[in-house]
């Protein structure tokens, strides 16, 4: 109820006094208005009976006197008659309506003679009837009635006027015993109200008055007030309500704070994570840098002839520094998969590649002690599939090594298998079995949690950093696949996982047969594995001897080539001449983009450009856009060196016009053959 | 009303009849007083019977009251000399002293006036006006209000009016008040009577000459010492008190001894027989 009328009181206690009142009013006015009609017509019945019954008997009684003319004695009978109640006036008329005798009386006063014959408007009869009615004399209501006197013939009119006064008074105080009703009435509801509603309304208005700020109550408690049970149970919400509502905001405030603290927290360490990825990216760099130069001195050391201790130390050297660099890539993939950093991607590529690329690493290994190394496709895996080659051999050089390393005779199994294929997608299940120690079942417990190996033992025994498996499990799982381990101790290991790549609609270029340009130089052969037969068109490779893996041909790949080598660290000049210059390229180097384009501009006939990418001055990038900008430098090849090996990086070398990317440290033989294989198809394109 | 002070006086009457047909033989015999009825019957007996009572019982005479149906039966019994005693106007005064040798005993001392009065809203100013027009009067012979009057009018005011007889002077004064009649005929006294209203709307037009009023009056047979002891009686019964007040109501004032010679004789010059309205025809 907003409002009932504009006339209506907002509040409810002047509310309910008000309806209760008017609900008085309404029926004490409509008892009185029926009380008053129904006494007041009673009092006009008996008034107008009385002035006909005395009109008629003065009629009668003033005959005989009228018909001798008697008026003395008519006026002496109006006199008499005039002292009956509420009588004012009374007459005789003659039929001309002239007044023959009149006798008035004011209310508590003697009778009055009048003699006034003149015939005027209240002593003309009525049309010949006997009346009575209420008649307005001289202003004032008055009960008129008419009585003919007759003998014989009508001789006149007896006309006896009463007042109405009486009649009146009883109306009036009909209407002042109403009204006193009505106030008694309204008194009582008023009283009443405040008797036994002031406390409920008061309750009422307090607790509206409370829930109207209950907002700022602030725990505040509403004193319960004794009310009726709606409006003490109301009372009680309210209260209840607001106790409540200060504990929610405590608690929201709590909320808030730790929130915010969290949020704090949040931002620094998104902070702190943001300086250690920079860091680690500014350390992958400062550490890469002298690992090429160690890895490549050694290289070149190596090429030299040495006596055999010689020899011996500096391959040690180079294989620590190689192991070195893995660690270091271990650590630095394990602070992206940490960071959530690491991405995977879906380009097509050969699954043979991959597993050429895992014998290429680690055949030499298995050799080395004496295993078997030995793969096993399956018939119906496609030669080609849609995924990240690069994750993939991660992990599978991971496991390949991890099988190696544990195992002392026998032999490293991989084995790959399709699980199931749909038009666009394949899972396949790849396992790597060893006949190594094997693992318990406490063993095998936390083998992919990060920073765990078998046992602490075990890092002693067979080094490694423990992060391999880790980093093998977040791959899988970041290519939509699972990773676990069967065995049992002294039987051997096998760790599967199965992973989704995507159905290649047509073979990537093949680039690189094994016998092709980066391979070729390497000598494999190959034999039938007599343990698996049915697995005929798979390469079953074996080293035929480490020493000559490693042993470079006599042919010079890049003779007759101009190198420029733009790169700004000495050491890496100077191990970039020696690895070119070796492979009889010409090699001229740059300090960084700007010497590099003047160099280009001044002399011409270069075949390839080594970009490093990072550079004071002006940074391979952009050097590149500026070469590219140059038609006269139309068709020249750009390799970068890069430290980094993101694909965010390797998006950013495309994006700069460069045709391919060299990762620092540099595997030098990879190198040369890598540029040789591009110059060649260079001066293909151009003839 | 009328029937009933008829039967009363009939009552009175009746009573001393056998003995006036045997009078003056003893002067104990119960004399009759006949009063003119000029008022209602029984206020004539309410004044005239205490009083006739005490008069007797004073004077050892005993008195019988006679009221006559009518003036003119009154009239009647007065000019046969039935009563003893007669209580009437000064014309009749004249009448019985004439027929029967009646002789005035007591009166009031304040002369009797004829008055005309017309309604005091009536832009009549002269009797003369009155010529042609109806005149209301109590009776034919009522001495002062009617006789009188209307000798007055035709013998000095030399007008002619119509009469009408409407009974009593109050009655006469309303039926000019009720238009009835352009005027009327009355005496001071009734005028002074009336209520202040009706005097109000009334306004004096004429006054008749004063003429001693109403007397009583003996016939011849009453003895002297009758006469003059009847006579001082009223005149002494003045200075009791309720007898004065029923006197006051005859009206007698004053009363005074009366003296036809020089009270009433003069009336005989005025012709008033000729205004007399004969009614003694049975």
């Amino acid at each position: 109820m907003r409002r009932l009328g504009p006339w209506m009181p907002q509040r409810l206690g002047p509310q309910l006094v008000m309806l209760t009142t008017l609900a008085m009013l309404l029926a004490i006015g409509g008892h009185a208005a029926w009380v008053l009609r129904e006494q007041s017509d009673r009092l006009a019945s008996g008034l107008k009976d009385h002035a006909q019954a005395l009109a008629q008997n003065l009629a009668v009684s003033s005959a005989g006197p009228l018909v001798q003319l008697e008026l003395d004695r008519i006026e002496d009978l109006l006199m008499r008659a005039s002292s009956f109640p509420d009588v004012t006036d009374l007459r005789l008329v003659d039929p001309a309506g002239r007044v023959l005798s009149q006798v008035k009386r004011v209310p508590g006063a003697q009778p009055e003679r009048v003699f006034n014959s003149v015939p005027t408007t209240s002593s003309t009869p009525p049309a010949g009837e006997a009346l009575a009615s209420v008649e307005t004399v001289d202003g004032v209501d008055k009960m008129v009635a008419w009585a003919p006197v007759v003998a014989g013939t009508r001789l006149g009119w007896i006309r006896a006027e009463l007042s109405t006064a009486e009649l009146e008074a009883a109306r009036l105080q009909a209407w002042r015993t109403s009204w006193y009703a009505a106030l008694i009435a309204v008194l009582g509801s008023w009283v009443l109200v405040q008797l036994f509603l002031r406390r409920p309304i008061e309750a009422l208005q307090n607790a509206h008055g409370f829930a109207l700020q209950l907002d700022h109550a602030r725990g505040r408690r509403l004193e319960v007030m004794s009310a009726p049970l709606e409006i003490e149970d109301l009372q009680r919400a309210l209260d209840n309500a607001s106790v409540q509502l200060e504990a929610q905001r405590r608690d929201l405030e709590v909320t808030l704070e730790k929130d915010l603290r969290l949020e704090a927290d949040f931002r620094v360490a998104k902070q702190t994570a943001l300086e250690r990825s920079q860091f680690l990216a500014r350390m992958s760099h400062e550490i890469r840098t002298p690992m090429n130069a160690i890895i490549g001195m050694t290289y070149m050391a190596l090429k030299t002839p040495l006596d055999a201790r010689q020899r011996n130390h500096i391959d040690k050297a180079n294989r620590a520094a190689q192991n070195l660099l893995g660690i270091l890539n271990d650590v630095l993939d394990f602070s992206k998969i940490e960071a959530g950093k690491l991405r995977v991607e879906a380009v097509p590529f050969r699954l043979d590649d991959v597993l050429q690329d895992v014998v290429d690493m680690l055949a030499y290994r298995a050799s080395d002690k004496g295993l078997e190394f030995l793969l096993d496709v399956g018939t119906d895996v496609p030669a080609t599939l849609v995924g990240d080659p690069l994750r993939l051999l991660q992990v599978l050089a991971n496991l390949c090594s991890n099988a190696i390393k544990f195992t002392e005779q026998g032999s490293v199994v991989v084995r790959v298998t399709q699980l199931e294929q749909d038009a666009n997608h394949i899972t396949l299940d790849i396992a790597v079995r060893d006949s190594g120690i094997g693992l318990t079942q406490e063993q095998q417990q936390g083998l992919f949690q990060n920073y765990s190996q078998a046992e602490a033992s075990t890092t002693r025994i067979y080094g490694g950093t423990g992060l391999g498996l880790a980093i093998s499990r977040a791959l899988v799982e970041l290519m939509g696949g699972r990773i676990w381990v069967e065995s049992q101790p002294g039987e051997g290991s096998t760790f599967r996982f199965e992973c989704r790549f995507g159905v290649a609609d047509n073979a990537p270029e093949h680039h690189g047969d094994i016998p092709g340009a980066i391979a070729g130089p390497r000598a494999w052969r190959a034999r039938e594995s007599v343990g698996a037969p049915a697995l005929a068109p798979t390469p079953l490779l074996e080293p035929a001897a480490s020493a000559s893996a490693i042993e470079p041909v006599d042919s010079l790949m890049l003779v007759g080539t101009r190198i420029l080598v733009v790169e700004d660290n000495e050491f890496n000049q100077e191990l970039a001449i020696m690895v070119l210059e070796a492979d009889g390229a010409v090699v001229e180097i740059a300090g960084d983009g700007e010497q590099a384009l003047q160099r280009l501009s001044c002399e011409p006939g270069f075949d390839a450009v080594l970009m490093d990418c990072q550079m004071p001055v002006m940074d391979g990038y952009i050097a590149t856009q500026h070469i590219r900008q140059r038609p006269e430098l139309a068709g020249l090849l750009v390799v970068a060196l890069t430290a980094e090996v993101s694909e965010e990086e390797h998006q950013k070398i495309l994006d700069a016009g460069m045709d391919d990317h060299i990762t620092k440290p540099f595997d030098p033989p990879a190198m040369v053959a890598m540029l040789a294989q591009l110059i060649n198809e260079q001066r293909l394109a151009k003839a | 009303m009328k029937r009933r002070s008829f039967t009363a006086a009939l009552s009175l009457a009746l009573g001393p009849l056998p003995t006036l047909s045997a009078p003056s033989k003893d002067e104990a015999r119960a004399m009759t007083v006949a009063v003119v009825p000029q008022f209602r019957a029984e206020e004539i007996h309410r004044i005239w019977a205490p009083l006739l009572a005490r008069v007797a019982q004073e004077t050892g005479q005993p008195l019988t009251l006679v009221v006559p149906a009518s003036i003119p039966a009154f009239e009647r019994a007065m000019l046969a000399g039935e009563p003893d005693f007669v209580y009437a106007n000064p014309y009749h005064a004249v009448m019985g002293h004439r027929a029967q040798g009646y002789i005035p005993l007591v009166r009031d001392s304040t002369l009797l006036t004829g008055i005309v009065v017309v309604r005091a809203d009536d832009p009549i100013r002269s009797v003369a006006e009155l010529d042609g027009k109806t005149v209301a009067f109590p009776a034919p012979n009522a001495f002062g209000a009617s006789l009188w009057i209307r000798a007055l009018l035709a013998e000095r005011e030399k007008i002619r009016i119509q009469p009408a007889y409407v009974k009593t002077h109050s009655n006469a004064y309303r039926s000019v008040l009720a238009g009835l009649s352009a005027a009327a005929g009355g005496i001071n006294l009734t005028f002074d009577q009336e209520p202040p209203e009706v005097r109000k709307a009334l306004r004096v037009l004429m006054e008749t000459p004063g003429v001693p009023p109403h007397p009583l009056a003996a016939h011849p047979r009453v003895s002297a010492p009758t006469r003059s002891a009847i006579t001082d009686t009223f005149m002494r019964l003045m200075t009791d008190r309720g007898m004065r007040e029923l006197m006051n109501d005859i009206p007698w004032v004053n009363p005074v001894p009366a003296d036809y010679a020089r009270d009433y004789k003069p009336l005989e010059s005025f012709g008033l027989d000729k205004y007399v309205v004969n009614s003694n025809t049975p």
